[in-house]
């Protein structure tokens, strides 16, 4: 792996600075590409002046040394070409085109923490070649040049006026710090300052000499004031970058010259020649408009619109189809349909995108978490993040944080060994975790990965036992990835602390249903003394869901596609009656019936067919449970729309959709039916075990 | 806790200045020119402003010289680039009680807010 770039921001900071100096380096861009074609007017290169400026400062405060040196020279030319000093050619603007394309490279370093290989030290100096070209003796020194101005003598104060009798004169001195870049100003500070006391009678160098700008290292000042020296001090105390305050209220010899503090330079030598680095940077990405998230929601629910416009022309096409004979015509609509069907996609697609967010927003934040961690737990971990620029919508993204910390922070704990036991088992003593993310199609996969020690399947097959989820047949029945996912279900937790990471307790089972709340999955993949593997895999966007639409008294029920395990037909003979509730066998498991009629309060009838009825097995976390419904519509994308105060909190129920035909489907609450269909059921199927 | 106000074009320096800031517990207002810092002065009433000098719109030390029109006792410090001592020295004229170089170095702005709050 490259070394890691180190840049003193924030995490959350990095976003921000990523887009303001984008927008900056964009605006050189244009700008300079501006004077070239159109030539160039003061306003023009105050404009360019100024995004350097601004990039300058950004690079600095964040200790980015090289962009920091390069954006200065390019402001020293600047400067120059502002006051005419230096011609506007067309190699000074190559140049400075050079120097942004260098700059947009630099800027990504700040995210990737990666090198990327620009030196700037050639372009910096090409830039000095032009700046000493341009530069007259008393223009903008840059701090190297700026020349250590002799100690100024101090002659003998010639009083200009006789001294009040009243008042005693009093001689200030002091030093201004060598590194001020402006000394003149903190002399004039002080000046300003002693005036408020008294009189100044007489200063060295004199006002006029530190106002023309001159810099000013020692400044002695005398004041007629009846200020002691306490309130002198007091009165210089909120004056910056001075030392060595002197007040002396008789006139005695001048103290000792004070050692003044040296500081290093702070520009590095630029003598060291570099080539040009090679540059080559896909200019459309920076290419941004930021816009508020109610807009895109907005557009998004506009696309959501359409989507059901188009689902609706194209059912309306296929049953005028069924009735006409005008296949001409029909054709045509067909076409206009099928050309309209795939720009809606497309557009939809678009917006979609449009609210991504890369996964950096959240795994930001978690190296700084890692170490705190792995430091608490006495574990040494390496945590290795990739694919952070993988984007996905931002309401996904603000979800997983907190499943991300729970799977990290137990390959922390759980995951990997502490050094001494890695040392025994041979293994390096930093142990590895992995965050990845990738894009799979409509899906992203989040990978959580560790080196540690793995899920030993026989103590988890135990603990179920112990903790009475499940009797020694059961258990031993099943195969060693059961066993594992057995992690996932309430109650199993091996581990008795209560985890403060996201300020509440999360066990895997919360993992689990948080991660499907957002339609993702979580698979776990571990190899004893190895290492566990979690992946985690999310939908692009929350907007629109695939369904299975499922009919139940002449209306439409959606089935989000993500919980529906399999279709079944099943034989009334072999539904097995227990108690009051239904259960048949489904895969090595039996499956609790839940018949939607009866959830929902519709007329209790016999399946239509009389002699088998339709289930659609559903699964939430790590429970499943048979929907029994009337009949199976197919497979459709829909867009959700919420309820919300219409009608209100109808148990069952979370949301509602538009279909093709115009008509409402209500969106089937899974999770909450399965819970209740297993609570009814806890009883019934052990007892059927027995 | 006083009020500082800070105003700078770059959004990236505000938010570094502000977090800054009101992690000492000062309260944190902010304007991203002058133009902007002359409104947010007069109804913020701020105890302190930080000022950039290069800025769209109004430039610093114009903003400078109306807020000390506005207040003679506002306390103003500069927030200034390296090769800028001609303006810091016309901004100290104007009244500004003191200037800060970037790239800001933490103690140093906290200083500077402590000293001209002084």
């Amino acid at each position: 792996m490259a070394e890691t770039l180190q840049f003193d921001l924030h995490p959350d900071e990095v976003e921000i600075f990523t887009l303001e100096t984008a927008e900056q380096i964009q605006q050189l861009d244009q700008g300079l590409l501006t004077i070239e074609k159109e030539g160039h007017t003061p306003e023009l290169i105050q404009r360019i002046f100024r995004a350097a400026h601004t990039l300058k400062g950004s690079a600095g405060a964040i200790g980015h040394h090289r962009m920091a040196n390069l954006t200065h020279k390019m402001e020293t030319v600047l400067v120059l070409l502002r006051e005419g000093r230096l011609a506007v050619s067309t190699p000074l603007v190559d140049l400075l085109l050079e120097a942004v394309d260098a700059l947009r490279l630099l800027t990504q370093e700040v995210s990737t923490r990666e090198p990327s290989g620009v030196e700037p030290d050639g372009l910096v100096q090409r830039f000095q070649a032009y700046a000493t070209s341009g530069e007259a003796p008393s223009s903008a020194q840059p701090p190297t040049a700026q020349p250590a101005a002799p100690p100024a003598a101090l002659p003998t104060p010639e009083l200009e006026k006789p001294a009040p009798q009243a008042e005693a004169q009093t001689r200030v001195s002091l030093q201004v710090a060598r590194d001020s870049i402006a000394p003149a100003a903190r002399a004039l500070q002080v000046l300003l300052a002693l005036a408020e006391a008294g009189e100044v009678v007489k200063s060295n160098p004199p006002r006029d000499v530190i106002e023309r700008g001159e810099t000013v290292h020692r400044l002695e000042v005398f004041v007629q004031t009846s200020w002691d020296a306490a309130r002198l001090h007091k009165q210089l105390a909120h004056i910056g970058e001075i030392s060595d305050i002197q007040v002396l209220t008789q006139q005695e010899q001048s103290p000792a010259p004070p050692k003044e503090p040296q500081r290093a330079t702070v520009e590095p030598a630029i003598a060291k020649s570099a080539a040009p680095p090679r540059v080559t940077v896909d200019k459309s990405n920076l290419k941004t408009v930021r816009t508020s998230v109610e807009r895109l929601d907005k557009l998004m629910n506009l696309v959501g619109e359409l989507v059901t416009d188009r689902n609706r022309l194209i059912q309306t096409h296929s049953s005028l189809r069924a009735q006409s004979q005008d296949g001409e015509r029909l054709s045509e609509l067909a076409q206009a349909i099928s050309h309209m069907a795939s720009i809606t996609d497309e557009l939809q697609e678009e917006v979609m995108r449009a609210r991504l967010l890369p996964l950096e927003n959240v795994f930001n934040k978690f190296p700084r978490m890692v170490r705190d961690l792995a430091r608490d737990f006495g574990k040494s971990v390496d945590l290795q993040i990739e694919g952070q620029e993988t984007e996905l919508d931002r309401s996904v993204i603000e979800e997983i944080a907190d499943p991300l910390m729970h799977l990290l922070r137990n390959a922390i704990d759980h995951g990997i060994e502490p050094p001494e036991d890695r040392r025994a088992a041979g293994k390096p003593e930093t142990g590895i975790i992995r965050l990845a993310g990738r894009s799979e199609g409509s899906h992203i996969v989040i990978t959580v990965s560790d080196d540690g020690k793995g899920i030993d399947a026989e103590r988890v097959r135990r603990s179920a036992v112990e903790k009475g989820l499940m009797n020694d047949e059961a258990a031993a029945r099943l195969t060693e990835n059961e066993v594992i996912d057995l992690i996932f279900m309430a109650g199993l937790s091996t581990s008795k602390k209560v985890t403060d990471v996201s300020g509440r307790g999360v066990g895997m089972d919360v993992v689990r249903s948080n991660v499907e709340r957002l339609r993702g999955t979580v698979k776990v993949k571990t190899q004893l003394g190895q290492g566990t593997t979690f992946e985690l895999s999310l939908p692009l966007t929350l907007a629109i869901m695939p369904v299975l639409l499922v009919t139940l008294e002449g209306g439409t029920y959606c089935i989000p596609l993500a919980t529906v395990e399999e279709v079944l037909e099943i034989e009334t003979p072999s539904i097995h009656r227990v108690d009051r509730g239904e259960l048949v066998q489904w895969r090595t498991k039996l499956l609790p019936l839940l018949r939607l009629r009866q959830s929902f309060g519709l007329a209790d009838k016999v399946s239509q067919n009389g002699h088998a009825s339709s289930v659609v097995a559903v699964r939430w976390g790590d429970e499943h449970a048979g929907l029994v419904v009337d009949g199976l519509l197919g497979q459709q994308e829909i867009v959700i729309k919420n309820l919300g105060k219409l009608i209100g909190q109808v148990a069952g129920i979370t949301g509602g959709a538009i279909l093709g035909d115009g008509s409402v489907a209500l969106i089937i609450d899974v999770p909450g039916l399965v819970k209740q269909a297993t609570r009814d059921n806890v009883e019934r199927i052990a007892r059927a075990r027995a | 806790m006083a009020k500082i106000l800070i105003v700078d074009d770059a959004q990236f320096m505000r938010l570094r200045c502000a977090r800054l800031l009101s992690e000492q517990g000062y309260e944190v207002a902010e304007a991203q020119n002058g133009r902007e810092a002359v409104e947010v002065y007069q109804q913020a009433h701020p105890d302190a402003v930080l000022m950039d000098i290069t800025m769209p719109e109004m430039d610093g030390l114009a903003a400078l010289r109306q807020i000390k029109q506005l207040d003679p006792n506002a306390r103003v410090a500069m927030l200034t680039a390296l090769g800028q001592q001609g303006i810091v020295l016309e901004a100290v004229k104007a009244g500004a009680r003191d200037f800060i170089v970037k790239p800001f170095e933490a103690e140093r702005v906290l200083s500077a807010v402590k000293r001209i709050l002084g």
